[in-house]
Order: C-alpha cells, then structure tokens, then sequence
C-alpha cells in the first residue's frame, strides 16, 4: 500500500470559455502531467467544449480553508456600497440563519 | 461549516439540512457513512458497467457501437469520480476493488445478472437507467456536497443515457422482427421484479437508517420506488409494451401505487449467494485487476519522481 | 461515390484497420486496469479511432446502413486488416502500448501520404483525425516512456516488440499505395520506402530506452512480400474478434439498426 500511495493527484482546471475565468472541477489520479492532463479532458470536458484544460499537482497547491476566517467578508459592511442602513440584516444560508454581524 | 461543533450539534446541523464539505471537520460515523455509499455506488458503476460492456463488442452498426462505448465510458467516469471523493476522505480505489474481490462487499441484486441477447440489453439499459435517474434525483439532495457534485456530473450524462436507451428501444421495435418484439417484451418482464427490488426493502414505518437521519440519503427506499413507477410505468406504455404485473396501480386519491411485492428472500439470496453472473463479473474484474498490477507498481515508483519534482 | 477503384479501396483497407483498433481498444475500456483514469482515456481513443473509420466510409457511402455493410458482410478472408490492427492479448498492457505506439507510427506515415493526395473531396476529414492521433501518439508514448523506467516494464515491452516490431512489414504489404499514386498521376510510391520512414520513426521513438529491434531494415523489406492480415491471413485471435463484430449483425442482416 506505501507504494501506491505515491500515485499524485491532480486538480483539474476548466476554462469553458474565453470569458469566463477556469474553474477546479475535480481531480484525477496519474502517473504524469501529460497524462494527467489527457485524462483531465477525457475525464470532465470530453462531451463539452472548452477553452482550456489546467492540471495542477495537489502537493503543489496551497490552501486556505477556514470558513469561519473566509465567513468574515459579509461583516466587512464599510465595503459595502450602502454602509451601515442594511448591514444587520441576516441572511438565509443552507437552510439556517446567518449571523450577519 | 462545522468547524466548532459538537457531535451532536453536527448531527442536528445536517438534520436540519446543513452541508458538509470534504474538508469540514466531520463526526467518524458520518464520514464512514459517506464513505459506505459512495463506494457502494461506485463499485456498482464498474461492476454495472459488465452488463452493457459485454454487448459493445458486438453492437451491430458502427454508430451504435460508438454510442454504447461512449455510454459505458460515461459508466466507468461515474465510478472514477465517485471514487476520487472516497480517496479524498481515505478510502482508496484499491481497497473497494480488494474488499470486493475478498467477498467484503455486496452487490444490489441487478448487478448479480446478465443480459443474454443483444434486445435484452437494450431493455436492460432503459430499465436501469430510469432508476439510477430518480435515485440520484433523491440522493442529490443530501448532506455531503462532494457527493452532490459528482451526483451533478453524473446526472447530466444519465439524461444521455435515457435518451439512447429510449432510442434503441424504438428502434429495435420500428424495425426488428415479431421474435425481437417479443424478446423485448420478454426482458421487461424478467428485469421489471428486478428493478422494483433493486430499491431496496420497505422502511416504511422502520426507524430511520442513519443515512437517512443524516440526510446522506433522502428518501426512503420506497418513496424512491414510487417515483420509479411513476416514470417507467407511462414510459413503457407509451413504447407500446405492457408490464405484467396484476396489482400495479395507481391510487389517484393518495397518488401511491400498489404492486406485486418482490420476492423479497429471493432477492437477499441472490445479494448475498451471488446470481447467475457474480461470479463471472467478479472473476473478470480480479483478473484484469492482478494482471495490471504490475504497471500500478512500475507507475507508483515512477511517480516517486513525479513527487520530488514538486517538491512533496 | 464518384472515388476511382484505388482510391475506394484505400479508404476500405484503412477504415478497416481504424475499426479494429476501434474495436479492442473498446474492449480495454471495460477492462479495469491499469487505471480508472486511463480506462476513460483509452475510451476516449477507442471512439476516436471509430470515428475515423466511419469518417472515411461515409465518403463512400450514402447512409449508415450501406456503410455498416462495408463493414459487416465481408467474409474473414476479405476483411483485408493489418495484422498489427488485430493484434491483441487480454489485459496484457505492455502488449497494448508497443501495439498501439507501433500502429499510430505506421498510421500516421499512411496518413501522411493521405494528405498529399490532390482531392478535394478528402480534405473534409484529415483536420480532426490528424490532431486526434497527435493525441494518441503522445498517449502511448508517455507509456512507453513510464514503463521504461523500470526494469520489469522495460523486460515487458521488449518481449511485446519482439513480437509486434515484424507486423509493420504487413501494414504496408499492399499495393494500394502504388494503384492510389498511379490513380492521382503522381510519381510512383513503393511501399518498401513507406516502410522504411516508418521503421526510421519507430526506431526513433524506441531507440532513447535502449530496444533492439528483433530485425534488419533489409529483412523486414523482404517480409513485405509475404502479407499477412493484408492478404487475409489473419492472426488466430481474429476468429474471436470477428465473431463478436458479427454476432447480432449476421442475426438480422436487413435491420436497420439506426
């Protein structure tokens, strides 16, 4: 099993078109950038059209993930076009009530 | 979401419809769960795969030979991206295939069978392929959103599915003989039990599993049966064939149908002895399995060097 | 469709070809293994290569049915299939790559003459199948390249080549390329020289990894005289191939199956 835990995972990347930004769609598991970026296509943009097929080593990618820390954003209300009038009210999130701060 | 919850305010969280992502932090008994039916579904995308891939090589016309190698390959694309959301929450590819191959996992009962003519098959196909849509059609709407993406992708090519399963269908009974008719006939009555049982048994007034407390599943397996009849049943009328079964009907009051139950001993036998195929299918995929071992082995020390290039 | 003999019998022979490699590699696709990943690729090229053969039969047929019978009512004998197109051995993927690395060399020099040939009517399909088998070579390429990094693939693949390496004799054994030429007015084409630029690529290809070719230049020159798969004398695998291409085809002959 040590062995083939080495296999790298890459996230895959697809830009649709030219006016839209890529996006991580999913990822593949393989034994080379070129194959995973052949892979990559035939995984997720064989039956559409695209522009661009990224693939990006996972080891390589560095992440932030703290949605609490990310979750602060909505409280930074002097950002907002119409300042403090509308800042408290609450938002309706995955079926709960979200603290707007 | 779930960053500082308890175990139990994560259980009432995905109770009440909360989502949770592969990088939350998430209860054991939850990510096994998840982990349970994905690669319960995954692994019945490989093994389903079997039933229609063994009438690719003998599709009789060009174009449909390359609509049914792209509808399977779709098949294999179904396992391998449910599959990767299992990696990523610790439960490998190689460990669903060796589970199943040491006889640790189960089948449901219609992948324990085969298709013995080609017009069987094309019934065949619509027969599942309804059933996978409103099973997804439920299951889409769960808790865990790795899961409820790659239920995306998927459903997306079932509609293609359903097209050409529709397609053949007609085809086979606009041009094909009375015999070919007939055998059309013949594998809707034989696959029609199947599929009813294929949902699994009633819970109707059973405690709910926890996957469905947790919302990893969202129907019962009966209310997924009812939406199943509700599609097949006018679809195989309007294909101009019949389904045997003397107490199927429909409520108009209560919107339920009534039908034959299945025989539901029959059904754990075959899950749990295997069917006329088990061990044919499992046998094909341990030996295309062993034989490429090697190149995983060869693929694994390559990739060694494929880390060390990004630094890992 | 208005193709002189020559022409129409190229593009039969080598639909032929695209069809079987078509075929097996559809098979491959259901066959778990190496990888999940590479199962979806090798569909992928299974479709593709499909694909080009109906490509070129739909310049010489009307409808799918009428093509479907270039395809299906040939008895073995006439099914005049490059014996490298048919080889095949159950999930044996070294055996696969050196076939498949072998057979888009050999294909891509036929292509190469495809393209020089002065019809119009030929150029609607060379564009997609000439970036689609780029794909294909660097995909099996890239096998090559991982496998032999590694003693035992590399033991693998040269036993795969011993065996494979001879068949690119009988890919070009046929007189199409001369009748083709002839047809067109252009100077003369032999298929010894085809030969030769294929082997000089193969050799290319192979040579970085330290294979041995299993023969000379000059001997594979002499087996251009002895046709194989392209004389319809096929490897014992292809009574199984062609069974199961005819199986419900040879039930309903008439159908159309759409």
């Amino acid at each position: 099993m040590s062995e083939r835990n080495r296999l790298q995972v890459y996230e895959v990347l697809v830009q649709e078109t030219k006016d839209k930004f890529p996006v991580n769609v999913g990822s593949v598991r393989a034994p080379s950038p070129t194959l995973a970026l052949q892979m990559a296509r035939e995984v997720f943009a064989r039956r559409e059209n695209c522009v661009k097929v990224m693939v990006v080593n996972r080891e390589a990618v560095h992440v932030l993930d703290d949605e609490e820390y990310l979750g602060y954003a909505r409280k930074k209300v002097f950002r907002l076009p119409f300042l403090r009038e509308r800042e408290a009210r609450p938002r309706e999130r995955n079926g709960k009530q979200e603290d707007a701060g | 979401m779930t960053g500082y919850m308890t175990e139990q305010e994560f259980y009432r969280y995905v109770e009440n419809g909360g989502k949770v992502d592969a990088t939350d932090p998430m209860p054991e008994a939850y990510k096994r769960e998840v982990a349970r039916i994905m690669s319960f579904q995954a692994l019945a995308e490989i093994v389903g795969t079997l039933l229609s891939a063994e009438w690719v090589p003998k599709a009789p016309s060009v174009i449909r030979k390359m609509m049914y190698t792209a509808k399977a390959q779709d098949e294999m694309g179904h396992a391998h991206i449910l599959i990767r959301q299992c990696e990523d929450i610790g439960v490998t590819r190689e460990q669903i295939i060796e589970e199943y191959l040491a006889g640790k996992r189960k089948l449901l009962n219609i992948f324990h069978y085969g298709f013995d003519r080609y017009e069987e098959m094309v019934v065949g196909m619509l027969m599942q392929n309804t059933g996978a849509i409103v099973q997804f059609q439920s299951l889409v709407k769960g808790s865990y959103l790795p899961y409820i993406r790659a239920l995306r992708k998927i459903m997306k090519e079932e509609s293609f599915h359903y097209n050409l399963a529709v397609d053949m269908v007609e085809y086979v009974t606009k041009n094909g003989t009375n015999e070919q008719r007939q055998i059309i006939q013949e594998a809707i009555d034989t696959w029609y039990p199947r599929m009813l049982a294929y949902f699994g048994p009633p819970e109707k007034g059973e405690p709910p599993v926890d996957a469905l407390r947790w919302r990893i599943k969202c129907d019962t397996n009966d209310d997924v049966r009812e939406a199943w009849l509700e599609k097949i049943v006018p679809l195989i009328s309007s294909l101009g064939y019949t389904i045997h079964d003397p107490l199927l009907k429909k409520d108009e009051r209560t919107g339920r149908w009534s039908y034959t139950e299945p025989d539901w001993e029959e059904v754990r036998r075959v899950i749990n002895d295997g069917g006329p195929r088990s061990a044919y299918w499992k046998e094909k995929i341990r030996k295309c399995y062993e034989e490429t071992r090697w190149v995983r082995d060869v693929v694994s020390r390559y990739s060694a060097g494929q880390a060390a290039a990004v630094g890992a | 469709m208005g193709f002189n003999p020559a022409v129409e019998r190229f593009l039969i022979e080598w639909a032929l070809d695209e069809f079987v490699v078509g075929h097996l590699l559809g098979v491959q696709t259901f066959h778990y293994g190496p990888d999940l990943e590479e199962n979806i690729a090798v569909g992928s090229i299974s479709q593709d290569e499909l694909g080009h053969a109906r490509m070129m039969l739909r310049l010489l047929a009307e409808d799918e049915k009428e093509l479907d019978r270039v395809v299906y009512t040939k008895p073995p004998e006439e099914m005049k299939v490059a014996t490298l197109a048919q080889a095949w051995k159950e999930t044996d993927w070294s055996y696969l790559v050196v076939k498949s690395m072998l057979y888009d060399v050999a294909d891509q020099v036929r292509f190469d003459f495809f393209v020089r040939l002065p019809d119009e009517k030929l150029r609607t399909i060379e564009g997609m199948m000439g970036r689609e088998e780029n794909v294909h070579r660097e995909h099996w390429q890239e096998w090559v390249d991982i496998l032999s990094s590694d003693a035992e693939g590399r033991r693998r693949l040269q036993e795969a080549l011993d065996e494979l390496y001879p068949y690119l004799a009988d890919f070009f054994a046929t007189d199409v390329y001369e009748e083709v030429a002839k047809a067109y007015g252009m100077a003369a084409t032999d298929k010894s020289s085809l030969l030769g630029r294929c082997l000089q690529q193969v050799k290319e290809r192979f040579r970085p990894y330290q294979y041995t070719m299993p023969l000379a230049d000059e001997q594979m020159v002499r087996l251009l005289e002895e046709p194989k798969g392209r004389a319809g004398r096929h490897l014992e695998v292809f009574k199984e191939i062609y069974a199961d291409i005819h199986s419900v085809y040879d039930q309903h002959p008439e159908m159309v199956w759409g």
